[in-house]
């Protein structure tokens, strides 16, 4: 039997690669969109800048403006994994805002 | 075997992933699509994943399971596209030594799929189209 291993156990090594100064400059996460939100979106993926210290959750809020009836509550997804929604953003992931689910 | 297919799903094919001469029960449910939603007349439905996301999440969950259950092993496959009513949208194989953990396992399996699995489904009625939402999802509104 295979030991389970979860790739997605929080506050893994994943990015922690040097940690000298905070850059300055903006980071580029790729955003990929799925069902309800991509139709709103008009996009399956794309490139974004974020300020450094930007948060998954105001990437949502960003992008996707709450309506009057509020934002679509959502999960967050970044590099394939669930994570809350104050993770910081880091250069280069891919991030995926996961609408209301409907498989099975 | 964790796949998300574009094609009909045979549930044989599932199960041998997970049958072995160890397992006193071979348990399959199969999740299928249904004609109607509240009184709406459901004329067609169409899954779409994050597959790449989805498929590490189902082995996730079968880890789950088996630590849970020990000997348990579990397979899942999830049909995408456009699915005709009364076909087989998700199917989950569970082997397990006796047939109690086999019923709570397989439970558990697409309690959890419905739960994080990212895989959507949109019903098309007579009358307009929506984005069906599990009552198992807990997002957050930001």
């Amino acid at each position: 039997m295979s030991e389970p291993h979860d790739p997605c156990e929080p506050h893994d090594a994943r990015g922690a690669s040097g940690g000298a100064a905070e850059p300055a400059a903006a980071l580029v996460v790729t955003v990929r969109w799925f069902a309800v939100l991509r139709e709103r979106r008009g996009a399956d993926e794309e490139q974004v800048q974020v300020a450094p210290g930007t948060t998954a959750a105001a990437l949502y809020r960003q992008l996707l403006p709450p309506g009057p009836q509020g934002a679509l509550p959502v999960m967050f997804a970044v590099d394939r994994c669930y994570v809350p929604g104050d993770t910081v953003l880091e250069d280069g992931v891919e991030v995926v805002f996961v609408p209301p689910l409907g498989g099975g | 075997m964790f796949e998300i297919v574009s094609e009909p799903i045979d549930p044989r094919q599932v199960e041998a992933a997970v049958a072995h001469d160890g397992a006193g029960a071979v348990l399959t449910f199969a999740g299928t699509t249904r004609d109607s939603f509240e009184g709406r007349r459901v004329v067609g439905l169409a899954y779409e994943a994050f597959a790449e996301m989805a498929v590490p999440e189902m082995r996730a969950i079968a880890d789950q399971a088996a630590a849970r259950w020990p000997g348990v092993r579990l397979a899942m496959v999830h049909r995408i596209g456009e699915v005709p009513v009364g076909e087989a949208s998700v199917v989950i194989c569970v082997s397990a030594p006796h047939r109690g953990a086999a019923y709570d396992a397989s439970r558990f399996a697409i309690d959890a799929l419905k739960e994080r699995v990212p895989v959507w489904k949109k019903e098309r009625y007579e009358d307009g189209a929506a984005w069906k939402e599990n009552a198992e999802f807990a997002g957050e509104e930001p």
